[in-house]
């Protein structure tokens, strides 16, 4: 599906991956956890195709392609997902349009037809409902007002409607409260399947109660320093990062 | 120092003896008007008002008076608000067509010719356009509403320029008289039937007595290659309420003088514009809001969106008069530029006098949110579309303030339509 190889960016000037290499198999769930400033945020965000961020070398592929040679809305075309750790509040853009628009957009790439008004509706009631949303919320601006939880069910939601194959999801529970937690979690579940992978970007162990991953990776100072399955991320819980990180620097002068 | 050109102002002497009314004493009084003119000419960019608005272009030329225009029906058709339910006026080439607008206006309300209109006389000094009307405007009309006369349907005043083969001069002029507690909504659209160079220069007195209400809509959509000067002045009595919302789409050269009298406590005034530039177009909105009496409201929220080469004006000017305490002045001026050619002059300027004010003033310039853009991208939204969505989301927060449907329901479409991709979008408006 993904394969990341010794993949350097910086933004600003300054080096924030420093030869990351990581591969996600098909259908596989894969959660990067690490301390603040290690680089988790500028990883999805190269990977999504933001253009603050410089990539100095290395090598992306998805599904067969050159990812980096594609602008951000051809990379969502071929199927990559990004939701946002602080998703964007539009005022004057409908949540009704922008769904429509996207969804569009994808059907266009792929070569089917426009989803008439009726054909839409149905489609979208059926995920607000996995959502746990409100009606009155598709004719509000895009994420105008919306509280913390409302912005990440909301990308989550998206998620649901545009089915992506690889969704990158960005600190999807940070402020959430353990009922939001549980909606969003379950969200994303009901979306795991054999052949669409998903990358949690996370500082807790929290969300993988939810949604268990099939490995666990840290990383640190831009790079993967280890991998595991998910009893990883529990011993990361109980001991913290920086038996890690002493291990890591072991090996590396070892 | 102003612009003289000597052809332009000759062709006006021509065209003023050309087109100059039998009766002595209107002819005497217009004589006084265009004389006025004359002294100074065209405003000049050395003049602070119109520092930033050059009509070297319009001075360039020599326009004729209207003569006697046509419109089929079918050409009316196309040229107003479809679905706009109202009491119409066609005016064409500044003419009131009576056989095109609606004979029976409702009770209450009466159109009329308007007489005596020098208002120099009074000691006041006019300016160059106000003159320049005053010497040429050919069908003058007052509109009155009377007393606790609250008109339904909006009253829809259509100005259309016709097919003229020589670059023509329009001088709309009207005057409002609203009673006390009378209720109003007025819509005056500009449009124009080919692409002419003419100059409409327009110029609306509004009284509003005490508790009246007006919602006034203006939409410039006249050809792009016409130069529109509009100037609007409203005097507010105890309690009155005057909105005016303005879209300018259209002119090569756009100017818009509203000048608001805050006269009696109580009275409040909503500004809202927004100017669409592209090409080389220049639009320029200068307001000035008088608050002469205490208790008195005023907001002004103008957008701005300019593509091309295109230049806009925002000047905001609000007097607070010595004594005119416990009032409440805001104002807001946001604006985007699309290209690195596209340029936006703007100021408020605040004069306050009294001490106990409630007074705010915004200016912002930027260009489109790169965030917003990049999660636009992010769901697969082709880049064109996705800046024309966030172009249209921007222009929409003045064009939904709108309380009219229909005329927000045109507006919409008619932003989209001249957006890159708006075929795309128009499914959404």
């Amino acid at each position: 599906m993904l394969k990341i190889d010794n993949l350097h960016a910086r933004v600003e000037g300054r080096e924030i991956l420093k030869g990351l290499s990581l591969t996600i198999g098909e259908g596989e769930v894969h959660a990067i956890m690490g301390p603040n400033g290690s680089g988790k945020s500028t990883l999805v965000q190269v990977l999504a195709g933001r253009d603050d961020y410089q990539v100095t070398s290395g090598s992306v592929t998805f599904l067969g392609k050159n990812l980096l040679d594609l602008a951000p809305e051809e990379r969502a075309h071929e199927g990559l997902f990004l939701a946002f750790q602080y998703p964007v509040e539009i005022p004057g853009v409908n949540n009704t349009y922008l769904l429509k628009a996207a969804l569009n957009s994808m059907r266009k790439h792929r070569g089917e037809s426009d989803l008439d008004a009726v054909e839409f509706l149905a489609l979208i009631r059926d995920k607000m409902k996995l959502m746990e949303m409100d009606a009155s919320f598709l004719n509000r601006g895009v994420n105008e007002g919306f509280s913390g939880g409302e912005k990440k069910r909301n990308e989550i939601l998206q998620m649901a409607v545009l089915e992506p194959r690889l969704a990158l999801l960005d600190e999807t529970d940070s402020g959430l409260d353990i009922d939001a937690l549980k909606v969003v979690a379950n969200g994303v579940n009901s979306l795991r399947s054999a052949d669409r992978s998903i990358v949690m970007v996370t500082h807790y162990q929290r969300l993988l109660d939810y949604i268990e991953p099939d490995f666990v990776h840290v990383l640190s100072a831009g790079r993967i320093i280890r991998s595991g399955d998910k009893s990883l991320a529990l011993e990361l819980e109980r001991r913290g990062y920086d038996w890690v990180l002493k291990e890591a620097l072991e090996e590396s002068q070892a | 120092m102003s612009t003289k050109p000597a052809e332009a102002l000759q062709g006006l002497r021509q065209a003023f003896a050309d087109s100059a009314p039998a009766d002595p004493v209107l002819r005497k009084q217009r004589e006084r008007a265009l004389e006025r003119f004359m002294m100074h000419g065209f405003p000049g960019t050395r003049e602070e008002a119109w520092r930033y608005t050059n009509l070297r272009n319009l001075t360039r030329r020599v326009f004729v008076t209207a003569g006697d225009g046509a419109i089929s029906s079918d050409q009316l058709n196309a040229c107003r608000i479809p679905d706009l339910q109202g009491h119409l006026l066609v005016f064409l080439d500044g003419r009131l067509q009576h056989q095109l607008s609606d004979q029976n206006l409702p009770a209450g309300l009466r159109l009329s010719h308007l007489e005596a209109q020098d208002s120099e006389d009074s000691g006041q000094t006019l300016p160059a356009f106000s003159n320049l009307n005053t010497a040429f405007n050919q069908d003058a009309r007052l509109l009155q509403i009377d007393a606790n006369t609250s008109v339904e349907k909006p009253l829809y005043l259509l100005f259309v320029s016709g097919q003229n083969e020589q670059p023509t001069m329009l001088h709309p002029r009207l005057e409002i008289s609203a009673g006390t507690n009378s209720r109003i909504n007025l819509v005056e659209h500009h449009v124009s039937l080919a692409q002419d160079e003419n100059l409409v220069n327009s110029l609306i007195d509004i009284n509003l007595a005490a508790g009246a209400r007006m919602n006034h809509t203006r939409i410039q959509d006249a050809s792009k290659k016409s130069f529109q000067i509009c100037r609007v002045n409203v005097d507010q009595a105890r309690d009155s309420h005057y909105t005016h919302d303005h879209i300018c789409l259209g002119s090569a050269l756009a100017r818009m003088d509203i000048h608001v009298s805050l006269s009696e406590p109580g009275a409040e005034v909503e500004l809202h514009g927004l100017m669409l530039g592209q090409g080389r177009q220049h639009m320029d909105t200068h307001t000035q809001v008088d608050h002469i009496a205490p208790l008195t409201q005023s907001r002004e929220t103008y957008r701005c969106v300019l593509d091309g080469k295109s230049r806009g004006v925002f000047n905001g000017k609000v007097v607070v008069h010595r004594d005119a305490q416990k009032i409440e002045a805001h104002q807001a001026s946001n604006n985007l530029l699309l290209s690195d050619q596209a340029e936006i002059d703007t100021k408020p300027e605040l004069e306050i006098y009294a001490d106990d004010v409630k007074c705010s003033h915004g200016a912002t310039v930027g260009q489109l949110d790169k965030n917003a853009l990049f999660y636009l991208l992010s769901r697969g939204i082709e880049r064109t579309m996705a800046r024309s969505l966030l172009v249209f989301a921007f222009a929409d927060e003045i064009v939904a303030g709108i309380g009219e449907p229909s005329i927000r329901h045109a507006m919409e479409k008619r932003i989209v339509s001249q957006l890159p991709d708006g075929d795309r979008l128009r499914e959404f408006v």
